[in-house]
Order: C-alpha cells, then sequence, then structure tokens
C-alpha cells in the first residue's frame, strides 16, 4: 500500500540526505545518516550497510541503526556461502526475504536472529563502473511484504550511495597519500638530520636551503648561522677554492663530483672530509661528506713509510723482483734492471728474463734452485754472475721467498738482489795476498835454512857461524822491513836500500869515510831487493872486518847512475863500489873470496841476470855490480 | 861418506832464488846425482830442457819471479820426465794435469826431497 504522506517522507528523506552528503566529508557520517534516514522513511527498526571487504569473501557491517553494540564495525557476513547478501550481490539485484521463518533459499547470521529480525531487503550498492563495492539492508521485526516502491526508493538510494562513495574514497586516498608523503618525508628528513654523515641541501644560487646536525657539528656552527645563507657568505672567499669549483661543475654541468678537502674549525685541528654533491631534479645540489681525517692520515703515514722504505732500499742498493709463478711474468724494481745492465723498463720483466742473463750453466742450476726450494718451500738464497749486455760480469746475491694459493701451489716469488760485486773481488784478492804471503813465508823459510846451511859449511867454528848467520840474518830482517812498509804499486828505492844497510853496519865516523853519489828514487824490482841487498850486506861486511872502514887511510866510494844502451828493452843500475887506501893483508884474499864473493860473481847473475865484477885491487876491493830495472810504467811486482 | 842413492842420476834443478838452488843442488850432488842446471828463469828452463841430454827427474819451482813453471812442466810431462814440484803455495795451486807429480811443500826438508826423488825414479 502506499501512501502520499509515504511517498513524502521517502522524498524529504533523499533530499536531506542529499544536503548531507553536500556539506560532509565523513564516509561513516554519511553512511549512519543515510541509514537513519531508510530506516524512519520505511519504518524499520533497522538499517545498515556493509561493505564488501578486501578479500572479497566477507562483508562488514560499516554502518547501521537500530542495532546493539558490536555490530556495527565488528559484525561479518559471509559472501561466499548461501547467504542473501551473496545472492543479491552476485545477482546485482535486490533480494527479499519476507519472513525468515518461511525462507528455505538463505541461512542467516546469528546476530539478525538475535534482533529477532523478520524480513529483509538486501540491495547491492555499486560504485561508478558497476563495481560491486557493498549492501544497503533494511530489517523488520515482523514479516512484511515490501512493495516495488519500497524496493524502488531503497535501488534508487543504494545508486545515490554509489557515487558518493566513489567521491569520498578518492578523497580518503588523496588524504592518505598526501599523509604518507607528509610522513615520508619527515622519515626521510630524520634520517637525513640524524645520520653520522653530514647533509646540506644546496640551491641553485648557493644558498644553503638544509643542513643537518651532524654537518653542524663537523663545522663547528650553529644552524642559524649557515641555513638560509649564501655558501660564499658562510665561508668568505671560499669561491675561489678547490671545493667550490667543483660545486659549481656539478650544479652547471648536472653531475656528481666527489673531493677531498681539509676544514679549518677555530680551536681544533683541521680535518679531512669526503664530499660528495649530486644535483637533484629541482636544480638543487644535495651535498654529503664525512671525516676521513684517520683514512687520510693513515694515507699519509703510509706513503711516508714506503718513501722511508724505498729510499733505505735505494740506499742499500737492492733490487727487488715480484714474479707471477702462474703466468712467468714479473715487475722489477729500477734496481734490479741496473743490476741486470739495463735501463729501468728498457726490457720485459718476466722470469725467464731473468734468468738469462746468468752466465752460463748458472742459468740452469740457478733454475733447478729455485724450484727445488720452492717445493720444499724454503727461501732461496744464493749468489751467481750476470752478464750485462756490455758483457761485463757482476757477482749477484739473491734471496727469494715464495707464497702458495689456497690450493697449496707456489703462485708468487718475491725476491731481493745486491751487487757484491766488489766484494768477490775483495775476497778474491784477500785469496790472493794470503797466498803470496804464504809463498813468501816459505821462501823466506827456505832462504834462511839455505843461509844456515852455507853459512855452516864456510865457518870454521860456532862462533864465527854464530856471528855471520845473526848479521845475514838481521840483514835478511832489514829487507824484508823495507818490503812489508810498502803500499800497494810502491816500490825499494836502491839509495833506501842503501842507507838502510849501511846506517846497520857502521857508526858515524865509519860513513865519514865514505861518499855516496848517484840519484835518489830509483826503484827496484821487489824480486830483485832481497838478493841485492844481501850482497851489498856481504860487501859491507867485508869492508868492515876487513877494509875502508876498519883502517884509518881508507876510504870507501859508491856510486851508481842508470843506464839504458841502446837496442835493450829495459834500463840498468850500474853500482860501483870502489874501496882505496886498504893495506891488504897477507891472507887478506882467501879471507875475502868467501860467501860474498860467490853470492855477487854467481848468485847476482842467477838470480837477477846481473852482470857484476870483483876484483880485489892492491888497496881494496872494486866491485861493479849492474842489474836490471823494472821497464818504465811496470809495476808488476817480480 | 854419504850413500851415493842417487848415483849417476840425471836430476833438473829449476829455483830462481839463488841460496835455495844452491842448497839443493848441494845434496843432491852429495847423494850422487848429476845436476842439470841449476836455472832460474822460465825461458832459460825451456831451453836448457831442449837441448840437453836425458834427464831421468826433475824438482821444479812452482814461482819463476812472477811466472808460473807450468810451460816447462808441460814439456817435461811430454818427454815422460817425472817432476817434483816445490812450492810456497798450497799443493791446490798444481793443475790437476800435473796428477802423477809429487809435490813438497816449501821448506823442503832434504831428506823428504832425495826420497821423492828416489821415488820417482824408481817408478819410471
Amino acid at each position: 500500500m502506499v501512501f502520499l504522506d509515504d511517498v513524502d517522507t521517502r522524498e524529504v528523506a533523499l533530499v536531506e540526505f542529499g544536503s548531507f552528503v553536500l556539506d560532509s566529508d565523513d564516509l561513516d557520517a554519511i553512511l549512519t545518516e543515510g541509514c537513519r534516514l531508510i530506516a524512519e522513511a520505511l519504518g524499520t527498526p533497522f538499517a545498515k550497510i556493509i561493505q564488501i571487504e578486501p578479500d572479497h569473501n566477507t562483508g562488514l557491517v560499516r554502518a547501521g541503526v537500530g542495532w546493539n553494540d558490536g555490530v556495527v564495525g565488528h559484525e561479518r557476513i559471509s559472501l561466499s556461502g548461501n547467504t542473501s547478501e551473496a545472492f543479491a550481490i552476485n545477482s546485482a539485484e535486490p533480494v527479499i526475504t519476507q519472513d525468515v521463518s518461511d525462507e528455505t533459499r538463505f541461512t542467516f547470521p546469528q546476530f539478525l536472529i538475535d534482533h529477532r529480525v523478520s524480513a529483509i531487503v538486501n540491495v547491492p550498492i555499486f560504485l561508478p563502473g558497476r563495481v560491486a563495492w557493498g549492501l544497503l539492508q533494511v530489517d523488520d521485526c515482523q514479516p512484511r511484504n515490501f512493495g516495488p516502491v519500497e524496493i524502488n526508493f531503497l535501488k534508487a538510494y543504494a545508486m545515490v550511495l554509489g557515487p558518493v562513495i566513489d567521491r569520498l574514497y578518492a578523497v580518503d586516498e588523496r588524504e592518505d597519500a598526501r599523509a604518507k608523503l607528509v610522513e615520508r618525508e619527515a622519515r626521510l628528513h630524520r634520517i637525513l638530520s640524524r645520520m653520522g654523515e653530514g647533509w646540506a641541501i644546496l640551491s641553485p644560487d648557493f644558498t644553503i636551503a638544509d643542513f643537518n646536525c651532524e654537518g653542524l657539528r663537523m663545522i663547528g656552527r650553529p644552524g642559524e648561522n649557515v641555513i638560509g645563507r649564501s655558501l660564499w657568505d658562510v665561508y668568505p672567499g671560499s669561491d675561489q677554492a678547490d671545493v667550490s669549483r667543483v660545486f659549481k661543475q656539478a650544479m652547471e654541468e648536472r653531475v656528481a663530483v666527489t673531493i677531498e678537502h681539509e676544514v679549518f674549525v677555530d680551536g681544533r685541528s683541521p680535518i679531512w672530509v669526503e664530499m660528495r654533491a649530486y644535483p637533484n631534479d629541482d636544480g638543487t645540489l644535495a651535498v654529503f661528506w664525512h671525516d676521513v681525517t684517520r683514512r687520510t692520515m693513515d694515507f699519509v703515514a703510509l706513503q711516508r713509510n714506503e718513501e722511508k722504505l724505498r729510499s733505505a732500499i735505494e740506499v742499500a742498493g737492492v733490487g727487488l723482483w715480484d714474479v707471477d709463478l702462474l703466468s712467468g711474468t714479473a715487475t722489477w724494481s729500477d734496481e734490479f734492471f741496473r743490476m741486470l745492465g739495463h735501463e729501468p723498463g728498457a726490457v720485459e720483466p718476466g722470469y725467464d728474463a731473468g734468468l738469462v742473463h746468468l752466465h752460463g750453466d748458472e742459468q740452469t742450476v740457478e733454475d733447478a734452485k729455485v724450484k727445488a726450494c720452492m717445493d720444499a718451500r724454503e727461501d732461496y738464497s744464493s749468489e751467481f754472475r750476470v752478464i750485462h749486455p756490455d758483457g761485463a760480469l757482476r757477482w749477484l746475491r739473491a734471496r727469494g721467498r715464495f707464497f702458495y694459493n689456497a690450493a697449496n701451489e707456489p703462485e708468487r716469488m718475491l725476491g731481493a738482489a745486491i751487487d757484491i760485486t766488489e766484494s768477490m773481488e775483495l775476497q778474491e784478492r784477500q785469496r790472493l795476498l794470503v797466498g803470496e804471503l804464504q809463498h813468501r813465508t816459505r821462501n823466506l823459510m827456505s832462504v834462511v835454512r839455505s843461509i844456515a846451511e852455507t853459512t855452516g859449511r864456510s865457518s870454521n867454528d860456532f862462533e864465527e857461524f854464530r856471528h855471520k848467520f845473526r848479521d845475514r840474518l838481521d840483514a835478511l830482517g832489514r829487507v824484508q822491513g823495507l818490503l812489508s812498509q810498502l803500499g800497494p804499486n810502491e816500490r825499494v828505492t836502491f839509495d833506501q836500500l842503501l842507507r838502510t844497510e849501511l846506517a846497520a853496519l857502521t857508526d858515524e865516523a865509519a860513513l865519514r869515510k865514505m861518499d855516496l853519489s848517484g840519484p835518489s828514487g830509483i826503484a827496484l824490482r821487489s824480486g830483485s831487493v832481497q838478493a841485492l841487498a844481501m850482497a851489498l850486506h856481504e860487501l859491507g861486511t867485508n869492508a868492515l872486518k876487513y877494509g875502508a872502514f876498519k883502517q884509518d887511510e881508507a876510504r870507501l866510494q859508491i856510486s851508481w847512475a842508470v843506464e839504458q844502451s841502446e837496442g835493450e828493452a829495459r834500463p840498468w843500475l850500474v853500482i860501483d863500489w870502489r874501496e882505496s887506501g886498504v893495506e891488504m893483508a897477507a891472507d887478506g884474499q882467501t879471507q875475502r873470496s868467501g860467501q860474498g864473493r860467490k853470492l855477487i860473481e854467481m848468485g847476482l847473475p842467477y838470480q837477477l841476470a846481473a852482470r857484476t865484477t870483483y876484483e880485489l885491487g892492491s888497496d881494496g876491493v872494486h866491485c861493479t855490480i849492474a842489474i836490471p830495472l823494472p821497464e818504465k810504467g811496470a809495476n808488476r811486482h817480480g | 861418506m854419504v850413500e851415493q842413492v842417487l848415483g849417476a842420476c840425471r836430476v833438473l834443478v829449476v829455483e830462481d832464488e839463488y841460496t835455495i838452488a844452491e842448497e839443493i843442488c848441494f845434496e843432491l850432488k852429495r847423494v850422487g846425482a848429476v845436476v842439470i842446471g841449476p836455472v832460474g828463469q822460465l825461458r832459460a828452463a825451456i831451453d836448457l830442457v831442449r837441448t840437453a841430454p836425458e834427464i831421468d827427474v826433475s824438482v821444479l819451482d812452482l814461482n819463476l819471479g812472477g811466472e808460473t813453471v807450468f810451460p816447462l812442466a808441460d814439456l817435461l810431462a811430454e818427454r815422460g820426465v817425472p817432476i817434483i814440484f816445490a812450492t810456497g803455495y798450497d799443493a791446490q795451486s798444481i793443475p790437476s794435469r800435473f796428477a802423477p807429480a809429487a809435490t813438497l811443500v816449501k821448506p823442503v826438508a832434504i831428506s823428504a826431497m832425495v826420497k821423492a826423488v828416489s821415488s820417482a825414479i824408481i817408478a819410471r
């Protein structure tokens, strides 16, 4: 039955609802008001709006009037089973149950039964585009036959609700999105403000738009001192600094840049920061920086250490190599190139490239040694010769250590070498010297024994032997003394030898009876010195005993000169020993033709290729000795 | 009277030091040897060996005024003349090609030298 009043009531309800909707953006309030107006218009105790939940299996009682607490916002209705709600949504048409107790198509949720609901109308609500959003329901407590007018009213209501819900949803979503954006921005800002890295935003005109706490802490300034001001005002004169140049580049060319620079803060040690600037879409520049003082200092210290080490290695003359054993490639230090006779970088370094410099057989020997040490996991240590491209031969002492990978394969050999050529040469010289010394000592022993033998044979008694032997040993000792004082390439000179011998034999008075004449500084061959000294000793001893030194009237004239005959390679030293005023004893002749005479007449020619004469004149001895001198410039020790 | 153990053996003596040469010769003659030389220079020694009649054994000083005696030793070895080296250096300084040669280290004891000369003659 339809009454005019009823129609009016419903129209009024729709108009009121439309007016309410225009004034409100609150969906729940709109839905609740809608329920109230519908219940009032249809005279039912209940009305509700059910929203399909995202899983599409249930519907939530989103709004309603007349219900006990715990229904609206809480109760859910199955949309997949045989409920009238599910049926209404699937059929997209209103579904009417006149009397629940007669209804056989559907089952009903408990809360409806608890509210003694008897008659129900379900009208689906669609959003624009016919997307099912939910249901509008009216419930009565007594069986009721809803007429077409009432159903149409409900359908009209549901059709109004759809666009209204859609509009409010759009508003909600925008609100949500805005709120989320705000939240996200706030979160980002919190992160940027609190992170342990400096951060700032520079506007295109280099105004500082933002600056975080850590950044302020690092530069030691309060925020109001910095934010909103121009970078060039905050740091006067900085627009010419390297860091500014880099920022300008980033700003103009819109490229990311990185720079390390030193920051000076009053009252603190300067710090090193690494700065990175990234251009933003809005034309600003985001700048991040952090303290790298420790890293920079470590790096500087490392560099200094390395420099020191390099100097030490250079001073020590150590050549280094680093061989990749898997590929055979290597790196050599400059010094190692030079050790092999090359300018640094002049050849391609490598294990084999190094090995080929070794002398002959030493290539195979050292290669085997290296491999043996590598296998035995021992350090390599050896000495070998290398030949330079110019043919020079050098001795190297080398040491190497091997490094193994996780698979226990040798993968690297580090090595160092020093040039030991000089020490090897010194060793060789020492060896020769020791050999020479040994030879001389043994020879001297032989000479001493021979002197003992010959003196023994020519002595009449032990007393005579003792004197002669002692004198001869003394003379031998003096010669050895002269020889041992010689430096390298020095020679004993004749006048030196003569004066030494005479000084040992005679006193001042005797020396006054002598007339010595000849050039000084005539160098003798080392091999000649001993024999010549012994000859002078014999002449001197005889003169002391029998001749020139003994008698008052006697005189001794010794003269010498260097002579070189035509066609002869060597110059000769010619010595003239002439005694005068000596009264010759009757037995003098035999006495004086002993060892001394034999040495001069036979020994010197034998040993020194000398030419000698020995005459016993009526007033003394006249003896000449000519011995070959070393060729000019010859320094060979005979 | 000393026993003439080296009766008429012809012994070449090469020694550059006169007093030592004199002593060696004296001792060798005492035991009956015929001394060829002594010679103190390499050149003269080589000339002597080239012209000398038979030599039974040789006593050679290693160092002759700075030259080694080896060229002479080679010549003697070629002719099958036993060599006895007398040296102030270590015995190692003698090349291995002269391995059969006896080596006496100076100062040479005369008895050792006579013994070495005898042995060389017997082994010959």
